[in-house]
C-alpha cells in the first residue's frame, strides 16, 4: 500500500498535466502561446504540490482524493476560462492561489473544529448577517443581486455564509439531537419538535424565503432551505420534517409564483423553452444548443461557439465544457463531483464526534445541492438558478469559499485516517 | 451514545445515497441531451453554429465554365465573407450566403462541398476542424458568364427570364431572372429584397409559371404529325376565328383570315385556328399523352434545380373550347421557362432531351478533380425524323414568319414566338428556339413579362443571346 | 515554413484528444483508489463486528489517533503503538501530554498475545475508557475512546 500523501502527489501530477495539456491545446488552436499564461499554470501546479508537501510534512492523514479532485476541477475551469474569457484567466489564477492558502489555513484551524461548536451562535450570527447584508446592500451584477461592493473588493456573501450556517446548524442540532428525536409535540396527525428546537431552522427558512422574494435568488434560497431541512432530518431521522419543510417551501413557492412575474418566467421557460427561444428563454436555449452541438466528443477546444451563451464564464461554464469537450468532458466533471461528494459523506460517516459528522455531512449536502442546482439548471433538468459551479466557475468568492470548505472536509477526514489499521 | 451515533450514521448514509442518486440522474439526463437530442439541437434553425462555423473556414469558389469567379471568400477580420463579382447578374443561380438569413441557390445546394466539411468527420471532435480547415472545394458551373451577362443586359428593365441550354448535353449556359438583387448586400437590403412584390429572390427560370402561348404549337405540330392527323401537305381553311360548340370562339390574334394553309405556314404565322383545329382532332387523350411524352408531368429533373412543377389542365374533364385553348398555350396551362427550353432542345437534339445541369465539376483547392458530372439522357419524346421536320418548320418561322427578329447573318436560326395572354396585364412575350439549326449549339427560352408581342420583344433578345452563345 | 504550421496543428489536435484521455486516466485512478478503499472499509467493519482482533491484525502495529487535543499541543496527530508505550507529562514518555491535569506518568499501553492493554498508572485525574474511568488493565477494542486530561484518543487496532 502506497503512502496516502504519495497517492495524493501522483494524482496531483496527473491533474497538473491535464491543466497544462488543456492550456497548450487552447494556445495552439489560437496559434499564440502566452508564456505568462503558461507560467501562471505552472504556478498553480506548484501551489498544489506545495500544499501536498506541507500536508505531508505536518503528518496529515486526511483523504488524499480531495485535493486532486479540486485540482482537476480547477484545471478544467482555468482551461475553459482561458478559452472563453482570457482576460479573466489571470484573476482566476490569483483566486485559486488565494484559495490554496485558505485551504491550508482551513485545514490547520479545523483541527480544533470541536471548539468552534462553542461559538455556534457567533457562527449563526455571522452567517445570517452575511446573508442579510446581501439582501440589504446587495448590488446587481450580471442578473444576480447578491454582490457586496466594498471599495475595490466585491464578493458574494452567500458563498461564505453557507459555511457559517453549516457550522451553526451542525453545532445546534448535534447538541440537541436527543431533544429532537424525543421531545416532540403532537398536533393532530403531525409530530412536531419542540418550538425552541426548530426556531433557528425557521430563521434559516425565513432568510431563504427573503432571498427568494427580494433578491430573485432562487438558487441560494433553495440551497439554504435544503440545507436546513436535510440537516434536521439527519439528526432526527424523521422523514416527516422533510415533508413538512418541503410543504412549507412549496407553499412559499406557489405564493411567489403567483405574485412575482420573474418566478413565473423562470418556471415557464423551464417547462417550455421553445415557446420563446429568442426572448426570455434565450439563455437556456443557447445552453442546450451548446450541449447538443457538442455531442459525445465535443467540438474540440476553441472550435465551438460557447460565447453565444450570455454569462457563460460563471453560471453557464458547464455548457461551455459540454460543447467543447462533449459528454466525455462534461460527464467526467459530474463524476468528479460525485466522487468528491461521496468522499465528503464518507469523511462524515467515519468521523467520531457527532458535531464533526454533522459539519462534514452539511458541507457535503451544500456541495451536492449547489452542483445539482446549477448543472440541473444549465441542462434544463431544473428551473435555472443563478449559482456558481464549485471550483470551476469564475469568481473569487466561489473559489475561496469552496477551498475553505474543502479544507474543513479534509481535516474532518483525518480523524479516522485513510489507511488507519 | 454508541447507538445514537449509529442512527446518525444511518441517516447520513440515506441522505448521501439520495443526493448522489440525484447527481447520477443528472448525468443520465446530460447523456440524453448530448446524445439523443444532439442532432435536433445541432440542426435547429435557431442554432447559428453551423453558419458561424462555416465562416471560419475559407469556402471554395463558384466558377463559370471558363473559370471566371462568380463567388469567392474574402477574409474580413476573423471571418470570411462571400463576394460576388457579378453581383445581380447570376444572383438567383449562384445564390447568397448570410449568417443571419441563411443561403440560397448553389451556395445552399453545394454548401457541403464549398465548405469542404463532409458530415462523416463532423462528429470526431477537433480533428474534423483540421480536415475541414483548408479551403473548401471549388464548384465549376456550366454557366458561361458572358452569355449570362448578355442575356441579363438584353432583358433591360423588363421582368422576365432567359435560359440557354446546350441541347446536346443539357449543360445550362445562361439562366437569367429579373428583377434580381445584389447578393453582396443581402444583409443590408434583406428587408427590401425579401418583401419586394416582384420577388427578386425567385428564380423565374425554374420557379416562374407562365402560360406558354403559341410556343407550345411546336409540340402540337409534332403530335399531329406523329399521330398522323396531318401531314406536311394537308391544308386547312382558316378563317379569322373558329367557332367551337357550344359557345366558344377561338380568334386569330390580329383577326387575319389565312385561307388554305399547311402546317409549315400555320406555324410561321402562328395560326390559332389551325392549331385549335389540330388540338380538337387530337382529342383529350392524345393531347394528355403528348404533354406526358415531353415530360411535363415528370418532376424534378436534374441536380438541385429546385424546379416547380408545371400546371397541366385536367384533360379528361376538359371542354372542347379549353382543349383548343391548351393547344395554343392558353387556358389553365402553366409552364416554366426551363421546360420550354427543354422542349425546344428535343427538336435540336434529334428527338432526345438531355438532363439539364448546372454543375460541371468539383475540384479541391489545389485543383484536383473531386467529382465531375457527365451529360445524361433524360427522355426520348420523339423520333429523329420528326424532330428534323419540326426544326425545319421552326427555321421557317425565323426566316419568313413571326420570329424574323431572331435571325442572325450566316447562322440558321430555328424558333417560335409566343404572345401569352395572362390575367396580370399585357401579354407575356415568348421566344423559344435554337441555333445553328444544322448543328445546334444552344437552345433557349426567353420570356418577357407583360411586354407585348413575342416577335417584336422576345425574338430580338433571343438574337443577342444566340450571338453571344455562338461566339 | 508551412511545415512548422502543420506540425503545430497536428500537435494541437493530439493535445485535444490527449486531454480527454488524461481526464479518464485520472478518473480511473481515482475510482481505483475509491474501490480499494471501499473493500478495506467493508473488511474493517466486518472485523470490528467480531468484537475482537484478527490474528493477522496483530502483525500490524496498532495506532492511537488524536480525536480531540483540547488546547494541548501534541507532537503528532497519530501514534503507532510499540510493545509498551507510556503516556504522561514527562519528557520520557512515548506520548507526551503537556497538560497540568495529566500526571507525569499517567497511563501505559502494552501488548501481549491477546492484544493491547490500557493501564492507569494511579493517576490523579484518572484514565477514561469510553467515558468510564478504568480501575484495572483493560483490553482495548477497535475504536475505543481513551481520554487523558483534555486529550481524547481513538484506538485503532
Amino acid at each position: 500500500m502506497i503512502n496516502i500523501r504519495q497517492l495524493e502527489r501522483n494524482l496531483l501530477v496527473v491533474a497538473g498535466i491535464i491543466m497544462l495539456n488543456g492550456i497548450l491545446a487552447v494556445s495552439l488552436a489560437h496559434e499564440f502561446i502566452d508564456y505568462q499564461v503558461l507560467g501562471a499554470a505552472v504556478l498553480i501546479f506548484t501551489g498544489f504540490m506545495m500544499v501536498n508537501a506541507v500536508l505531508c510534512k505536518a503528518g496529515h492523514v486526511g483523504d488524499p482524493l480531495f485535493l486532486p479532485l479540486a485540482a482537476v476541477l480547477v484545471g478544467l475551469g482555468l482551461i475553459t476560462i482561458l478559452r472563453i474569457k482570457p482576460e479573466l484567466f489571470m484573476l482566476q489564477v490569483i483566486w485559486v492561489s488565494v484559495g490554496l492558502g485558505a485551504f491550508v489555513v482551513s485545514v490547520f484551524l479545523s483541527r480544533r473544529l470541536e471548539q468552534i461548536a462553542y461559538f455556534k451562535y457567533l457562527c449563526g450570527f455571522i452567517g445570517v448577517a452575511l446573508l442579510l447584508s446581501a439582501i440589504v446592500f446587495g448590488v446587481d451584477i450580471g442578473g444576480n443581486k447578491n454582490w457586496i461592493i466594498m471599495g475595490p473588493i466585491r464578493f458574494q456573501p452567500s458563498e461564505f455564509a453557507k459555511i457559517f450556517i453549516v457550522l451553526f446548524l451542525a453545532a445546534y442540532l448535534s447538541e440537541r439531537r436527543e431533544l429532537l428525536t424525543l421531545a416532540t409535540k403532537h398536533y393532530g396527525p403531525f409530530v412536531l419538535p419542540h418550538p425552541r428546537f426548530i426556531a433557528p431552522l425557521i430563521t434559516v427558512w425565513s432568510i431563504g424565503m427573503l432571498m427568494f422574494i427580494l433578491q430573485r435568488d432562487m438558487g441560494a434560497a433553495l440551497l439554504y432551505f435544503g440545507l436546513a431541512i436535510i440537516m434536521t432530518y439527519m439528526v432526527s431521522g424523521r422523514f416527516s420534517y422533510v415533508i413538512i419543510g418541503m410543504s412549507l417551501f412549496l407553499i412559499g413557492s406557489i405564493i411567489c409564483y403567483n405574485f412575482y412575474s420573474h418566478i413565473q418566467v423562470r418556471v415557464d421557460i423551464w417547462l417550455n423553452p421553445w415557446s420563446d427561444p429568442s426572448g426570455r428563454a434565450y439563455q437556456i436555449v443557447q445552453s442546450l444548443f451548446a450541449l447538443g452541438s457538442g455531442g459525445i466528443i465535443g467540438s474540440g477546444l476553441t472550435y465551438g461557439f460557447p460565447t453565444m451563451i450570455p454569462e457563460v464564464h460563471t453560471d453557464f461554464i458547464f455548457a461551455a465544457i459540454g460543447e467543447e469537450m462533449g459528454l466525455m468532458g462534461a460527464g467526467a466533471v459530474i463524476m468528479f463531483y460525485i466522487i468528491m461528494i461521496y468522499r465528503a459523506f464518507r469523511a462524515s460517516m467515519l468521523s467520531l464526534m457527532p458535531f464533526s459528522m454533522m459539519v462534514a455531512a452539511g458541507l457535503a449536502v451544500s456541495m451536492a445541492l449547489q452542483t445539482f442546482l446549477i448543472i440541473g439548471g444549465v441542462i434544463k433538468f431544473f428551473p435555472l438558478t443563478g449559482i456558481t459551479l464549485p471550483f470551476i466557475s469564475y469568481g473569487g468568492s466561489s473559489i475561496v469559499s469552496n477551498f475553505i470548505l474543502l479544507g474543513m472536509l479534509f481535516s474532518i477526514s483525518e480523524v479516522r485516517g485513510y489507511n488507519a489499521k | 451514545m454508541r447507538n445514537d451515533m449509529k442512527d446518525l450514521t444511518q441517516n447520513i448514509r440515506k441522505v448521501a445515497f439520495g443526493l448522489l442518486s440525484l447527481l447520477v440522474i443528472l448525468f443520465i439526463y446530460l447523456s440524453y441531451i448530448q446524445v439523443v437530442q444532439s442532432e435536433f439541437l445541432l440542426t435547429h434553425p435557431l442554432n447559428r453554429r453551423t453558419i458561424e462555423a462555416a465562416h471560419t473556414t475559407q469556402y471554395g469558389m463558384i466558377l463559370d465554365r471558363n473559370d471566371e469567379k462568380l463567388a469567392y471568400s474574402k477574409k474580413e477580420g476573423d471571418i470570411f465573407k462571400r463576394k460576388y463579382p457579378y453581383a445581380a447578374i447570376a444572383a438567383q443561380v449562384v445564390g447568397y450566403d448570410s449568417v443571419t438569413y441563411g443561403r440560397s441557390g448553389m451556395e445552399s445546394a453545394f454548401n457541403g462541398d464549398l465548405t469542404g466539411n463532409s458530415t462523416s468527420v463532423a462528429h470526431l471532435g477537433a480533428i474534423s476542424h483540421v480536415l475541414g480547415k483548408k479551403a473548401g472545394n471549388n464548384v465549376t458551373l456550366t454557366l458561361d458568364i458572358n452569355v449570362q451577362e448578355t442575356a441579363y443586359k438584353a432583358l433591360g428593365n423588363h421582368k422576365g427570364a432567359i435560359v440557354a441550354i446546350n441541347p446536346k448535353t443539357g449543360a445550362i449556359l445562361a439562366m437569367v431572372s429579373k428583377p434580381s438583387f445584389d447578393p453582396n448586400m443581402i444583409d443590408q437590403q434583406w428587408k427590401n429584397i425579401s418583401t419586394d412584390e416582384n420577388s427578386p429572390l425567385l428564380n423565374r427560370v425554374t420557379q416562374g409559371l407562365y402560360p406558354p402561348g403559341s410556343t407550345i404549337k411546336v409540340m402540337i405540330a409534332e403530335a399531329a404529325l406523329k399521330e398522323k392527323i396531318t401531314d406536311l401537305k394537308r391544308t386547312i381553311f382558316c378563317e379569322a376565328s373558329l367557332k367551337i360548340p357550344p359557345d366558344y370562339i377561338l380568334q386569330e390574334s390580329h383577326l387575319e383570315a389565312y385561307g388554305n394553309i399547311n402546317l409549315e405556314k400555320a406555324l410561321a404565322v402562328s395560326s390559332n385556328v389551325f392549331f385549335g383545329t389540330l388540338s380538337l382532332e387530337l382529342g383529350r387523350n392524345r393531347m394528355a399523352n403528348t404533354f406526358e411524352r415531353f415530360g411535363f408531368n415528370k418532376y424534378p429533373v436534374g441536380q438541385d434545380l429546385q424546379e416547380v412543377a408545371s400546371h397541366l389542365p385536367k384533360f379528361s374533364s376538359l371542354g372542347d373550347g379549353d382543349l383548343a385553348q391548351t393547344g395554343i398555350g392558353q387556358g389553365s396551362l402553366l409552364v416554366t421557362p426551363l421546360r420550354m427550353a427543354m422542349l425546344t432542345s428535343s427538336f435540336a437534339n434529334k428527338g432526345k432531351i438531355m438532363k439539364p445541369y448546372l454543375v460541371h465539376k468539383i475540384t479541391d483547392s489545389d485543383g484536383n478533380l473531386m467529382k465531375t458530372f457527365t451529360p445524361e439522357e433524360w427522355l426520348i419524346p420523339t423520333s429523329s425524323q420528326l424532330a428534323d421536320e419540326i426544326s425545319k418548320m421552326m427555321v421557317g418561322v425565323v426566316q419568313n414568319g413571326t420570329g424574323s427578329s431572331a435571325s442572325l447573318p450566316g447562322v440558321l436560326v430555328a424558333g417560335k414566338t409566343g404572345t401569352a395572354e395572362n390575367p396580370q396585364g399585357d401579354s407575356h412575350a415568348w421566344f423559344i428556339g435554337f441555333a445553328p439549326a444544322d448543328n445546334p449549339q444552344v437552345a433557349i427560352a426567353v420570356i418577357v413579362e407583360n411586354a407585348g408581342f413575342g416577335g417584336s420583344i422576345a425574338a430580338p433578345i433571343a438574337r443577342q443571346v444566340f450571338r453571344a452563345a455562338l461566339q | 515554413m508551412p511545415n512548422k504550421g502543420l506540425v503545430l496543428n497536428i500537435i494541437g489536435i493530439i493535445l485535444q484528444y490527449s486531454l480527454l484521455g488524461l481526464i479518464y486516466y485520472f478518473l480511473s485512478k481515482v475510482i481505483k483508489s475509491v474501490y480499494t478503499d471501499l473493500n478495506q472499509f467493508g473488511q474493517r467493519s466486518n472485523s470490528s463486528t467480531k468484537n475482537g482482533i484478527n490474528k493477522s491484525d496483530l502483525h500490524k502495529p496498532a495506532k492511537l489517533l488524536v480525536v480531540d487535543s483540547g488546547h494541548i499541543k501534541l507532537t503528532q496527530t497519530s501514534f503507532f503503538l510499540e510493545n509498551t508505550i507510556y503516556l504522561g507529562r514527562n519528557e520520557q514518555n512515548g506520548i507526551i501530554i503537556d497538560d497540568s491535569f495529566v500526571s507525569h506518568e499517567h497511563a501505559s499501553i502494552n501488548k501481549d498475545q491477546h492484544g493491547y492493554w490500557l493501564t492507569d498508572l494511579h493517576s490523579t485525574n484518572k484514565t477514561y475508557l469510553n467515558g468510564q474511568p478504568i480501575a484495572e488493565a483493560t483490553l482495548l477494542k477497535n475504536d475505543d475512546l481513551i481520554k487523558i486530561g483534555a486529550v481524547t484518543f481513538s484506538f485503532k487496532g
